[in-house]
């Protein structure tokens, strides 16, 4: 009610600063026009007609007026919306753009004449797609906001990531959204990962390389116990023979220079030297002599294995079935002699150094003949297969194998199974070991007394990446005493 | 001075068998000595595992064992002798190469009942083996069977 009494109560207020117009107006003419009765008439007609178009000019300023503010606030409202930072979308329920500012069409890259009636759709990325239909699909359905995250395809550039923002409008028909560019955001984030990622993957390499480190300690120590073992039982052995036999020797020759100064008669000084003589001075220099050589055979070796573990090596791809061939044939005779056979399967290739590769099979091929039960033929078996990123290759035999509690033993300094088999120092393994350690390599084995050993060792495979390759190379040039 | 008892000396090494044998008979230990070359002859000769001649149940033994050798090594028969019953009371003398106290240690949890390094010289190791005269002087060697 109010509203309908307002628009008269504008007009009578419209007429009466009309008729106040038209009054100064008269005033001032009626100073100069006489008094008339049908002049009176027809002037008031004409006041009239003043009025209604004083009024008219007036409605029209309004008008005017009003149209300049609702084009004022048009021009506000398009700038808002088309220059708004975010793009603005309005789609149907089928996604199809019913209308769009002018950030949003330049997100997409498109003229926004081009865009009504285009699926919204059509402008992400396929790996988006599915993402976006299912938002879609929500945001009709809930009738609250909803956002997501999505890939849109820019013709010839890199994909831009879009932060969306949408709500259905009340009638259900369509939906308003929101779309911001975060491509900026998004790089951030994928920098941040891929720094992460540099990082762990440096910290990866990092324990690779002190895991890498701790076990060569580990090996060094290992091999330095090894060593004072050797010291102190191995090397000391012979020097307690060489000077206990040396102090027997001086008595005997005391008691043969006692004999000589207090015997005069010849053959009773004879019968006194002859047992000194024929059996304990003998003996002792024999025990001596023995003694001896021994203590330089033990010195000869330890030195071997301390030249294996800081001789350089070269490391290079090596085709193990003409070097394992080789070796077979130089052992042919002791073969023979032993009446056994040796099987050679085909061998895969490794990386190593030619030299001491072919000294681990020499020495573990002596072993299998040295240990062969007499008691059957003996039958020796080199194969090898691919495991990974190394090479595993065994010799096996069908010997006397080595008991559970000394399989840890045999790869010590000077440690022999039996003494009474052959004439070696107990090198051989601790050999293998070594140079094995410094080839990136391992042995380990697997026995059973009265049936037989396998003797298994690993070398990196011919396919090892060059990297690491170089690495141990590096480091094996490096390399110093142990 | 226990006459009966029975020597057994485990040496690999054949001229630390002569020198020890020697020396003991110099001060006095005039009492049988029966030699094993590793521990495995000895292993088999305690608990009869072998094929050659097995201790007696009655007789009183004293171990003289050195510790490095072949097949078995001395501690190994040391730890397969004092988990026996029967044996767990045997006197056993260490000879060895070395005063490492590590090995000194170990011998001595074992109960040894004496640690004899073998001296370079010949009138040092008489001398060391002293300590076995005194043993068998002053200490009954138990029977195997422990009932002492």
């Amino acid at each position: 009610m109010k509203k309908d009494t307002k628009p008269s109560a504008e007009a009578a207020e419209l007429r009466r600063r009309a008729e106040q117009r038209l009054r100064e107006k008269q005033t001032s003419q009626r100073s100069k026009v006489g008094d008339q009765s049908t002049a009176e008439r027809t002037q008031r007609l004409v006041h009239e007609l003043q009025v209604h178009q004083i009024e008219l000019e007036m409605q029209n300023e309004e008008l005017q007026q009003a149209r300049a503010e609702a084009e004022a606030i048009l021009g506000q409202y398009t700038d808002l919306y088309d220059f708004a930072p975010v793009g603005y979308f309005t789609l149907d329920r089928d996604g199809a753009i019913r209308g769009a500012n002018l950030t949003g069409a330049r997100l997409l890259g498109v003229d926004r004449s081009g865009l009504v009636n285009r699926r919204f759709g059509l402008f992400v990325s396929a790996d988006s797609r599915p993402a976006f239909n299912a938002f879609l699909k929500k945001v009709f359905e809930s009738q609250a906001k909803e956002t997501c995250e999505l890939a849109l395809r820019k013709e010839a550039n890199d994909p831009l990531w879009a932060h969306i923002e949408a709500a259905a409008t009340q009638d259900g028909q369509a939906c308003r959204a929101a779309v911001m560019d975060i491509t900026g955001r998004k790089r951030a984030e994928a920098e941040v990962q891929a720094a992460q990622e540099k990082l762990s993957a440096e910290q990866r390499r990092g324990q690779r390389r002190l895991k890498k480190v701790i076990r060569e300690l580990e090996h060094r120590n290992r091999d330095l116990q090894d060593f004072v073992h050797a010291a102190s039982h191995d090397l000391r052995a012979p020097l307690v023979n060489i000077r206990g036999f040396g102090d027997l020797l001086g008595s005997a020759c005391q008691r043969a220079r006692t004999a000589v100064a207090s015997t005069q008669d010849g053959e009773s000084l004879r019968a006194g030297l002859r047992p000194l003589l024929d059996e304990e001075i003998p003996e002792s220099l024999g025990y001596i002599r023995t003694s001896s050589s021994k203590m330089d055979a033990l010195l000869t070796g330890l030195l071997n294995v301390s030249r294996i573990g800081s001789a350089a090596l070269t490391i290079e791809q090596l085709d193990l079935n003409k070097m394992v061939a080789e070796i077979v044939k130089s052992t042919e005779f002791s073969v023979e002699q032993a009446g056994a056979t040796v099987q050679v399967d085909a061998l895969p290739p490794c990386r190593g150094d030619a030299t001491q590769v072919g000294q681990v099979f020499s020495n573990l091929l002596d072993n299998a003949l040295k240990y062969l039960d007499p008691t059957r033929p003996g039958a020796i078996r080199v194969s090898g297969y691919q495991k990974r990123n190394e090479v595993v290759y065994c010799v096996e035999d069908n010997g006397i194998g080595i008991d559970a509690e000394h399989q840890d033993a045999i790869f010590g300094l000077f440690h022999r199974l039996d003494p009474d088999r052959g004439s070696g120092l107990g090198l051989g393994l601790t050999i293998v070991r070594r140079s094995l350690d410094r080839q990136d390599g391992k042995i380990w084995l697997e026995s059973t007394p009265n049936q037989g050993s396998k003797f298994f060792f690993s070398l990196p495979s011919a396919q090892f990446s060059e990297s690491a390759l170089s690495k141990l190379h590096r480091q094996s040039k490096t390399a110093v005493r142990p | 001075m226990n006459e009966d008892a029975v020597i057994l000396l485990a040496e690999d090494d054949d001229g630390h068998a002569t020198l020890t044998r020697m020396a003991l008979r110099e001060v006095g230990v005039n009492n049988e000595i029966i030699r094993f070359r590793d521990g495995q002859e000895t292993v088999d000769f305690l608990f009869g595992s072998g094929q050659g001649p097995s201790r007696e149940a009655d007789a009183h033994y004293l171990l003289l064992l050195d510790l490095r050798m072949p097949k078995v090594d001395g501690i190994a028969v040391f730890r397969r002798i004092r988990q026996d019953e029967q044996l767990r009371r045997m006197p056993v003398v260490v000879l060895s190469t070395t005063d490492n106290p590590h090995e000194i240690e170990t011998c001595k949890n074992l109960h040894c009942s004496r640690y004899i390094v073998k001296a370079a010289g010949y009138k040092a190791l008489a001398e060391a083996l002293e300590q076995v005269r005194l043993l068998l002087e002053h200490r009954q060697a138990p029977r195997t069977t422990g009932q002492n």
